[in-house]
C-alpha cells in the first residue's frame, strides 16, 4: 500500500515554527542552555530544517489516522488518503468503483459504395471527448466479400449514400463517454468520400473513479449481511452481483406490494420482494433487430407484429421502429400489447402483466406499419427484419438470473427485479442576463440539470431548489433564473401515462395499487428535454 | 554564554565559510566571534529565500544580483540598509535574559576594497560586553573567463 508523502510546499509556516519552538525547548533544557539555537549554524542546519521535516511527517500522520477512522473520513473525506480509504472500506466488502471507458458503434456515411478502410485506432471526436477503433475495419459493398470479423457491409443509406458501423472506445475513461444516439461524431483522419459519422446507439459503461463520498454512502449497505431480509441488506447482495447506483423494496406490508395477495384470502402472505432498481444513472436507448409477422396487408402498405422479450429486459418503452438497416426515423407504431413471460416454479409469482412490467418477465407485442415495403410478393405470414429502439434501463435480465439462481435463491421468498417507475422530466428555464454578459454554457447546465435529476434518490419529490442549484452554480454573478417550469410523464406499469408538473415541485402521485409512489418511482431527464431560453433583460451596470 | 558550530575559518584573511575541512575537524564558536558568525549568515542570506522563514536574510545581494552596487558608495549604502535590517532582526531574540557577549552593539563597515579580484569588506563587529573584531570577507568575486 502506497501512501502520498506530504509535499514540503504544502507546509504551513505556522506549522513548521510551532514544532520547531517546540524542539527549540526540548533541546535547551537538554543542553542545559549552552547551545545557541535561536540563530546560527545549529538553527539553519539542524533545528529548522529537522523542523521541516517533521512537520511533514506529522501531517502524513494525521492524514494517516484521518482515514483510519471512519468517523474522520466522513467528516472530511478530503483529508483522507485515497489508498488508505480503499484499505479501510474493504473490510466492509466496499471496494471503489474503477474509471471504466464507454464503448458504442459509430455509424460512417459516406457517398460512394468504395471499399474503406478504418484503420486501427483511428480517432472520431465529440467535443473534446476521443473514441478510438481497437481494430481495424473494412467496409464492402458485397456480403460476400465480407468474411472477416472485422469486415463490415456497406448499406444504402437514403439516396445516393452509404452507411457502415464501427466499434470504438472511449479513448479516456468517464461518464463523458456515455453519448447519446445521434451523436455526431468528426473523424481525426476523413475516410474516403466521407459525409458524416453519427453514434448508432447510446454509448454506455463509461465511469468516473467512484469518490470517497459514493464509497461512503454505500458503506451501509456493505456492512450489512448480504442476504435476502431488510431492505439494507437486500441492497448489500444486489451490489455483489452487477451494478446497483440505488434500489428500493417493496415487500409485505408495504401498499405497492400485489404479488403477495394472490390468494383467495383477502390479504398479504408475505414472502414476496419487489426490487426497483436503478443500475446507471439514465436509461439507455438500445436498437436490437427484431423478426417481425406481416399480419396483415393493402397494395401499398401492410401491418406487422413483432414479439420483444429478451432484447433489453424492463424495456419501458418502443422510441422507435425501424425498417432493417435504417438508423433514425420511425414507422409508425399501431399498437404495444405487453405481456409477461410464462413463469416455472423457481421463478417469481408473477400471474399478471402489469405485475411484471419493467421486469425480466415482461414481454409485448408490437404492432406497427410499414409503406416502404413492396407487398407484390409477400403473403400474410411471412417475415422480415426490423430493428426496435428500446429504451431501458440495462441489467435488469442479469441481476434477476443472478438472484434467481440455485445458490442464491431464498427458500422462503421471492425476488424480482423491476426498473424504477420512471417519470421522464422536462423543463422549461429562462435565464435573465445584462446584454454585456457572454451567454452562459447552455450545455453545461443542461448536464448540470440531468446530473442533479438523477440524483435524487427514491423520495417521490423533484424539488425546484435542486435545480436551481445546479443551474445557478453555473451562471456568472448577476445572471439569474427568470422561469423554471418542469413536467413529468409517469409511466405507469399498467401502461397508461400520468402526468405531474409544477414550478416548485414534482411529487409523485401516491398509487399504491397502481404500483406507483414514493417507493417505486425514479426521475429521468436528458438534455434534450431541457430547454434553455437566455434573455438580456438585466439593464447593464455602470 | 552559549556556543555554536562554527561556520567560517578566520585563522586567514579574508575568512573562508567552512564547516570542516581536511585539516579541520570543525570548530565551536563563541562570544563576539558567534556574533560576527550570525550576522554574516544573515548578510549572506538574501531575505525571503528561507523557507517558512521569510523575513530573514538581508537585501544587500538581492541588490547586488540586480545591479545595482556600481560604485564604492553604493556598497556603502546597500552594507548600511543590510546592516539595520539584521540589527532590527537581531532585536528580536534578545530578551531579559541575553548576555552582553551574546547582544550586538554595532556591525561598522571598515573598508570596502574594491578590485579586480574581487570586492573585500571588512566589517567591525561590537559587543555589549565590549568585546571587539574585524571581520575580512570576500563577498563578490570576479568571473572567470577562460
Amino acid at each position: 500500500m502506497s501512501t502520498t508523502i506530504t509535499n514540503l510546499s504544502a507546509l504551513s509556516s505556522e506549522d513548521v515554527l510551532a514544532i520547531q519552538e517546540q524542539l527549540r525547548s526540548s533541546i535547551e533544557s537538554l543542553a542545559d542552555g549552552q547551545l545557541d539555537l535561536r540563530r546560527g549554524v545549529v538553527h539553519d542546519l539542524v533545528l529548522h530544517l529537522h523542523a521541516i521535516l517533521l512537520a511533514a511527517h506529522f501531517k502524513d500522520v494525521d492524514r494517516y489516522m484521518s482515514a483510519r477512522s471512519l468517523l474522520d473520513i466522513s467528516r472530511d473525506e478530503t483529508l483522507a488518503d485515497p489508498a488508505v480509504v480503499d484499505a479501510v472500506l474493504s473490510n466492509y466488502g466496499i471496494a471503489r468503483g474503477e474509471a471504466r471507458a464507454a464503448a458504442g458503434e459509430v455509424i460512417i456515411v459516406v457517398r460512394s459504395p468504395n471499399s474503406v478502410t478504418i484503420g486501427a485506432g483511428a480517432v472520431f471526436t465529440v467535443d473534446s471527448t476521443r473514441f478510438v477503433t481497437e481494430e481495424s475495419y473494412t467496409a464492402k459493398l458485397e456480403a460476400a466479400q465480407a468474411v472477416r470479423p472485422t469486415d463490415r457491409l456497406l448499406t444504402p443509406h437514403g439516396v445516393g449514400l452509404w452507411r457502415f458501423a464501427v466499434p470504438v472506445v472511449a479513448a479516456e475513461t468517464g461518464v463523458r463517454g456515455n453519448i447519446r444516439r445521434g451523436t455526431l461524431l468528426t473523424p481525426e483522419n476523413v475516410p474516403t468520400a466521407f459525409v458524416t459519422a453519427f453514434a448508432a446507439g447510446d454509448f454506455t459503461g463509461g465511469a468516473d473513479v467512484e469518490p470517497t463520498s459514493a464509497m461512503l454512502s454505500r458503506m451501509r449497505a456493505g456492512m450489512a449481511v448480504k442476504a435476502p431480509g431488510s431492505r439494507l441488506s437486500y441492497l448489500s447482495m444486489l451490489r455483489g452481483f452487477g451494478e446497483v447506483i440505488s434500489a428500493n423494496f417493496v415487500g409485505f406490508g408495504d401498499a405497492e406490494m400485489r404479488r403477495d395477495r394472490h390468494t383467495l384470502w383477502p390479504g398479504s402472505t408475505g414472502g414476496r420482494v419487489d426490487a426497483y432498481v436503478r443500475t446507471q444513472a439514465a436509461p439507455v436507448a438500445l436498437t436490437a433487430p427484431v423478426t417481425a409477422r406481416l399480419v396483415s396487408k393493402t397494395s401499398d402498405s401492410g401491418v406487422w407484429a413483432c414479439t420483444l422479450a429478451d432484447e433489453l429486459p424492463g424495456f419501458y418503452e418502443v422510441r422507435a421502429v425501424l425498417p432493417g438497416g435504417e438508423v433514425s426515423g420511425s414507422l409508425t407504431v399501431i399498437s404495444e400489447q405487453r405481456g409477461m413471460r410464462a413463469v416455472g416454479t423457481t421463478d417469481p409469482d408473477i400471474v399478471t402483466a402489469e405485475e411484471a412490467s419493467f421486469s425480466a418477465y415482461q414481454t409485448a407485442v408490437v404492432t406497427f406499419s410499414d409503406p416502404l415495403k413492396d407487398y407484390s410478393g409477400l403473403l400474410v405470414g411471412d417475415e422480415a427484419e426490423y430493428q426496435v429502439v428500446l429504451v431501458g434501463m440495462p441489467g435488469i435480465g442479469d441481476l434477476q438470473r443472478a438472484i434467481t439462481a440455485p445458490d442464491y435463491r431464498a427458500l422462503a421468498s421471492d425476488t424480482l427485479i423491476k426498473a424504477p417507475v420512471p417519470c421522464f422530466v422536462s423543463f422549461s428555464i429562462i435565464i435573465h442576463k445584462s446584454s454585456a454578459q457572454s451567454d452562459p454554457d447552455v450545455a453545461a447546465i443542461r448536464a448540470a440539470v440531468v446530473d442533479a435529476v438523477h440524483a435524487v434518490g427514491f423520495t417521490g419529490r423533484l424539488a425546484a431548489s435542486t435545480v436551481y442549484s445546479a443551474i445557478t452554480a453555473r451562471l456568472e454573478p448577476g445572471m439569474n433564473v427568470g422561469l423554471l417550469q418542469m413536467s413529468g410523464r409517469i409511466l405507469r406499469p399498467d401502461g397508461t401515462p400520468s402526468y405531474v408538473s409544477g414550478q416548485h415541485e414534482l411529487i409523485v402521485p401516491i398509487q399504491p395499487e397502481a404500483m406507483v409512489s414514493d417507493k417505486t418511482v425514479q426521475f429521468f431527464t436528458q438534455p434534450e428535454s431541457i430547454g434553455v431560453d437566455v434573455r438580456s433583460v438585466i439593464p447593464a451596470q455602470v | 554564554m552559549t556556543i555554536d558550530v562554527s561556520a567560517f575559518s578566520c585563522d586567514t584573511s579574508p575568512c573562508r565559510q567552512q564547516l570542516a575541512g581536511t585539516d579541520d575537524p570543525g570548530r565551536l564558536t563563541a562570544g563576539v566571534l558567534k556574533l560576527a558568525q550570525k550576522w554574516l549568515i544573515e548578510f549572506f542570506t538574501e531575505r525571503g529565500s528561507m523557507r517558512f522563514l521569510p523575513q530573514r536574510g538581508s537585501s544587500f545581494f538581492t541588490a547586488v544580483r540586480l545591479g545595482r552596487a556600481r560604485t564604492p558608495l553604493d556598497i556603502e549604502q546597500l552594507f548600511e540598509v543590510a546592516a539595520e535590517e539584521i540589527r532590527l532582526q537581531f532585536a528580536e531574540d534578545y530578551d531579559e535574559t541575553t548576555p552582553d557577549d551574546e547582544r550586538l552593539v554595532s556591525a561598522r563597515l571598515v573598508s570596502a576594497d574594491i578590485s579586480i579580484r574581487g570586492v573585500r569588506l571588512s566589517v567591525e563587529f561590537v559587543s555589549a560586553a565590549g568585546a571587539r573584531r574585524v571581520i575580512t570577507v570576500p563577498v563578490i568575486k570576479p568571473i572567470q573567463v577562460s
